[in-house]
């Protein structure tokens, strides 16, 4: 097959955006604490950060999840906690964004 | 001096910049310097205990950090090499071979090579936050600020003393 420079402004296009929309999803650790038999009342609290070119200051971002929990289970007990740290790679990974994403329980009464 | 043309083979529609190469020198030179004076932070684990928020209990929030020296001996070796004649190459890869041996095995962030058991008066740390002895809402998040050649390994636990305004906390 002959190639001319159309054809290759279009496969560079194709390359280009198939690798910018694609995203790599990992899981860097999980937790478990012991789960309550009373589970009507789920809830969820996410925090995450964009980080480019592997630059990345703090960690703050984390300290977020306890205070979302907290508010979505005010006055009750937040049981059965499943921690996710998530990573999800954009761009071959120039761009990551770090997810923690926790589910419970929320018991009042 | 010549210019640098950036483009993709086969197309000339694509033309990133036209550097000279003082430009490039001084872009390098400002990226090297930003980069050894900041840190990176890099989280490992991050855990989350049960929380108990109800009614007629006072939560006060404390945080407690333990960390210590971790040490990347391919980056010092590296460093070293840069420093160093090429003849001293070979003798400095021997050495990074035989003294990463010791350091096999799972870890997160990089080898602490000075006290391994920094960790491990965490729990009474946490007791002496407490006094009372009833915490809640641990989070326990093990994460790294890497510099060049060395990085803070740290351990950082945060929480909740649960103190009732009266009657049992229980």
């Amino acid at each position: 097959m002959i190639y001319n420079r159309k054809h290759l402004h279009s496969v560079y296009l194709v390359l280009i955006s198939l690798a910018g929309m694609a995203s790599c999803a990992s899981l860097r650790s999980v937790s478990l604490t012991p789960i309550p038999e009373n589970r009507k009342n789920e809830i969820e609290a996410k925090s995450h950060k964009w980080i480019i070119i592997g630059l990345s200051f703090d960690n703050d971002y984390a300290d977020e999840i306890v205070t979302q929990l907290k508010s979505r289970c005010s006055g009750g007990q937040v049981k059965g906690i499943l921690t996710k740290d998530e990573n999800y790679n954009y761009f071959v990974g120039l761009v990551m964004k770090r997810q923690i994403t926790a589910t419970g329980y929320c018991l009042k009464g | 001096m010549a210019e640098v043309e950036l483009t993709l083979p086969g197309s000339k529609w694509i033309i990133l910049r036209k550097w000279k190469p003082g430009d490039i020198m001084r872009t390098l030179c400002l990226l090297v310097l930003c980069g050894s004076v900041s840190s990176c932070a890099v989280l490992h684990h991050v855990q989350v205990g049960e929380i108990d928020n109800r009614p007629g209990r006072n939560l006060s929030r404390f945080e407690i950090k333990i960390s210590e020296t971790g040490f990347d001996l391919k980056e010092a070796t590296e460093l070293a090499k840069v420093f160093t004649g090429k003849k001293t190459d070979r003798a400095l890869d021997q050495v990074e071979a035989i003294i990463s041996l010791f350091q096999m095995g799972p870890k997160t962030g990089k080898p602490v090579w000075f006290i391994e058991n920094y960790a491990e008066d965490l729990h009474n740390q946490v007791r002496a936050a407490c006094p009372d002895g009833y915490a809640t809402g641990l989070t326990s998040i093990r994460e790294t600020r890497s510099y060049p050649v060395v990085s803070g390994e740290i351990i950082k636990v945060t929480g909740y003393c649960v103190s009732s305004s009266g009657g049992n906390r229980r």
